[in-house]
């Protein structure tokens, strides 16, 4: 059941309505309502990983409640890397098992040792990557003691499960959603038409912006050989704005969903495409990821208090590690490093030096050197995208070197005329309401608010007609693969 | 709660008459175009079929059979329904609609190939069903492809979301200045087009293009077969020319001869087999290993012609004067 799909659209209307109709004298009931309906939307895409998710539920429930009952701290340290390493299993076991086995026996082999690789055909479950990590955060919170373990087991599996952030994300914390799913929720007039114009605008950025981009960047990962360098670059920016399209937009309904039954979720985005520093990208780029790494791998391991080498040992250990959590392929690896390298480099060079705040604050239009800068960073994201989109290393380094060899091939003229050639204006479009609300929570947040009400209407009416006149061939989440 | 309940559903209220009031204008409009795919269905759908003869099969029949050579040739008026890419089934679908909307034809010439008993999953050229999704033919059939969902059957519409092309071709349909590229003559698309070269890639890479056979679709053809007959509806069965060389890379063609010579036999329906005739043996006449280019098209369509000139029986035109000019 997709977001963008109105399965999910009747969906989410039925579940709203008992939420807040029938089952709203009593939060405990609506906590078991929302656990039901999460299981259930969870369920539609393939039952059998409802008892995975089951499983992961009741060994991080348990694990912190065994964390906070044990009287040493040896038990307690016991329980923690237990309970931490149940979950680790879990993600290793249904992502990582055949990528690593066939890694091992592929370097064996370099070395003359014959061995049969043995892979499982194993079917990844949607979202396992977000559900373990949310377990994660809850064991380590609670073993760090900023958290009491969750009051029941309900609450802890609406935690973990609620279909809003089930699939993809954001990364949720136990400090931050769990008080959340512990107290009463009241309906809230203006959270709830919040909600709304954010899903509004998700869905905009998911249909029209990144399933359209989505028919180039095909073109451009598909037919590398056939294009020129040129196009080839802008492919890579398309599939820049396609991801982010596609994710960000996933977000802002997942966003706005959660608002309409109550819920603040993590912001994951804050519009990153206006960074002016590699650094400053991955603040604003999968914020819930990037903290979450900070928190739970950067901080731990020293952050950067332990003098420079140790420093940059900590942001590739990071980065790889991001990479890897991406997807078991070494694409994802060599992403992270490249992302470990130009951070380690924005450190060097200390381009993020003052650069806190919005971009071009209280300004219509940025200087000079913020465009150089933002065209600059967005430039080295497209890059290192390549790799996070090609089906292989050897696609990526074939990509890579007819780009920058500025190969002959199909020119743009040619590649723009084979697409949704509209989709120009309407990105440029698209990048000015960002660019107007980059200082607010989404692109449309504000827009239109001191407006007549049937003004704003009839721009929420307009972007309706936008997603169904311009929506592209529905693809799938990207993020939902991992 | 009660006031974000009343805006929200009047918010949706006017998005759905939006959409409604879109959707007539759109649709009605598009049943007025007279040139590409919609052209024939709208002929059917708006009972002006009033051919003698109807010509059903897949790009094959719809790039092969020039209704024009009929006329000047035979004096009798053809209209060519191939629709590319697309088997027994979907002709099924249409044939009824015909007989739903028009007079029966005298004749119906069944082009069968490599298509006609295979299955397939994906509703290919889906745009060209839009007009007429709600039609019972169209809808029963459609629901048998991935292709269009339950919203797009039961909302206004929906089934237009990312078909701006045919959104277009409505307002522009309403405008009275429809955008559709190619010209058809009753059907008929001529192709102009050089040697592709695929066959000699294919036969590079050694790969083998597959065919196979949805039993379904046999029983389906042999029912029409009967049904034509009891209609009193004559059908010739024709396998049109195909380059010889290709013919060796697919993987269960026998078969699927045998099959048409098979229902052919049982069925008593003439049966005209081209694929091993001369003009399957020039390259010249083709584009690619399954389609003849516009001059192949011609000459087949005379040739074929010819014969039919000697089967009156076919025809059951006696009133009419076949001459050869």
């Amino acid at each position: 059941m997709f977001f963008n799909s109105f399965n999910f659209i009747f969906f989410l209307i039925l579940v709203f309505l008992l939420y807040w109709h029938l089952f709203n004298k009593n939060f405990h009931v609506q906590n078991l309502f929302l656990l039901v309906a999460s299981y259930f939307f969870y369920s539609c895409w393939d039952f059998r990983f409802v008892f995975l998710l089951g499983f992961a539920t009741l060994a991080g429930f348990y694990g912190g409640q065994c964390i906070y009952r044990a009287n040493v701290e040896r038990r307690r340290r016991l329980w923690f890397y237990l309970s931490i390493g149940l979950h680790l299993a879990l993600l290793g076991f249904f992502k990582y098992f055949n990528f690593f086995t066939a890694s091992f026996s592929g370097l064996l082999q370099e070395f003359g040792i014959r061995v049969s690789t043995f892979t499982l055909n194993i079917i990844l479950p949607v979202g396992i990557s977000f559900y373990t990590f949310h377990g994660i955060s809850y064991l380590a919170d609670t073993y760090k003691k900023k958290i009491d373990p969750a009051a029941n087991l309900v609450n802890y599996a609406v935690f973990v499960s609620f279909f809003p952030l089930l699939v993809a994300g954001p990364v949720e914390r136990a400090t931050h959603l769990l008080p959340q799913v512990e107290r009463a929720r009241t309906f809230e007039y203006h959270m709830a038409v919040d909600g709304l114009r954010q899903i509004l605008w998700g869905v905009v950025k998911k249909v029209v912006i990144a399933d359209n981009c989505a028919q180039y960047v095909n073109m451009a990962f598909g037919q590398t050989e056939q294009l020129s360098g040129p196009v080839l670059i802008l492919g890579a920016f398309f599939f820049a704005f396609q991801i982010y399209g596609d994710f960000s937009g996933y977000t802002d309904i997942a966003l706005g969903t959660a608002r309409l039954f109550g819920f603040e979720l993590l912001k994951n985005f804050a519009f990153p495409y206006f960074s002016r520093s590699v650094s400053e990208l991955w603040r604003r780029w999968h914020i819930s990821l990037s903290s979450w790494f900070r928190d739970y791998v950067f901080q731990p391991l020293g952050s950067g208090r332990k003098g420079l080498a140790i420093t940059i040992r900590n942001i590739f250990i990071v980065f790889i590690l991001s990479g890897l959590w991406h997807g078991a392929n070494l694409t994802f690896i060599v992403w992270g490093i490249l992302n470990g390298f130009f951070a380690v480099l924005s450190m060097l060079l200390r381009t993020d030096k003052g650069l806190r705040g919005v971009v071009a604050q209280g300004k219509m239009v940025p200087s000079g050197k913020e465009v150089v800068q933002m065209m600059g960073t967005f430039s080295i994201g497209s890059f290192c995208c390549i790799f996070f989109r090609a089906d292989s290393l050897e696609t990526a380094l074939n990509y890579v070197t007819r780009l920058f060899t500025l190969a002959s091939g199909v020119g743009i003229g040619e590649y723009i005329l084979n697409g949704p050639k509209w989709i120009i204006p309407v990105l440029i479009s698209f990048l000015l309401m960002e660019w107007a609300g980059r200082a607010q929570g989404y692109g449309i947040k504000n827009f239109g608010l001191g407006w007549p009400a049937w003004l704003r209407r009839s721009f929420y009416f307009t972007l309706l007609i936008i997603v169904f006149f311009f929506a592209g061939n529905a693809q799938e989440f990207i993020y939902f693969q991992f | 709660m009660k006031q974000f309940l009343k805006k929200t559903a009047l918010f949706l209220l006017v998005v759905a008459t939006f959409a409604t009031i879109t959707d007539l204008l759109v649709t009605n409009a598009l049943k007025k175009v007279d040139k590409g795919d919609l052209a024939s269905w709208n002929k059917i759908y708006n009972g002006q079929l009033s051919e003698d003869v109807l010509i059903y099969g897949s790009s094959r029949a719809r790039v092969h059979f020039d209704p024009r050579i009929f006329k000047s040739e035979l004096g009798i008026s053809a209209y060519n329904m191939g629709m590319d890419g697309h088997n027994f089934l979907m002709l099924k679908a249409r044939h009824d609609a015909i007989l739903r909307n028009n007079n029966p034809p005298r004749l119906i010439v069944l082009s069968v190939d490599y298509y006609t008993l295979n299955k397939r999953e994906d509703l290919y050229n889906s745009n060209q069903f839009l007009p007429y999704i709600l039609e019972p033919e169209i809808r029963k059939t459609t629901r048998e492809y991935k292709g269009f969902d339950v919203y797009d059957y039961n909302f206004p519409m929906v089934r237009y979301i990312g078909r701006q092309g045919m959104v277009i071709e409505g307002f522009r349909a309403m405008l009275g200045k429809p955008l559709v590229a190619h010209e058809t003559y009753n059907g008929f698309v001529p192709q102009f087009l050089p040697w592709d070269n695929k066959l000699e890639t294919l036969i590079k890479q050694g790969q083998k293009y597959k065919t196979s056979i949805e039993e379904r679709y046999v029983t389906l053809l042999r029912n029409f077969f009967a049904d034509s007959r009891k209609r009193g509806i004559n059908v010739l069965m024709v396998y049109a020319p195909e380059y010889i060389k290709g013919q060796q890379f697919v993987q269960g063609r026998e078969k699927m001869m045998e099959v048409f010579q098979r229902l052919s036999r049982e069925q008593k329906v003439t049966f005209w087999d081209f694929s091993n005739d001369e003009l399957s043996r020039d390259k010249g006449l083709f584009y690619n290993a399954l389609h003849l280019n516009a001059r192949g098209a011609e000459l087949f369509t005379r040739k074929f012609v010819d014969m039919l000139r000697e089967r009156n029986d076919l025809l059951s035109l006696d009133s009419l004067h076949l001459s050869k000019n």
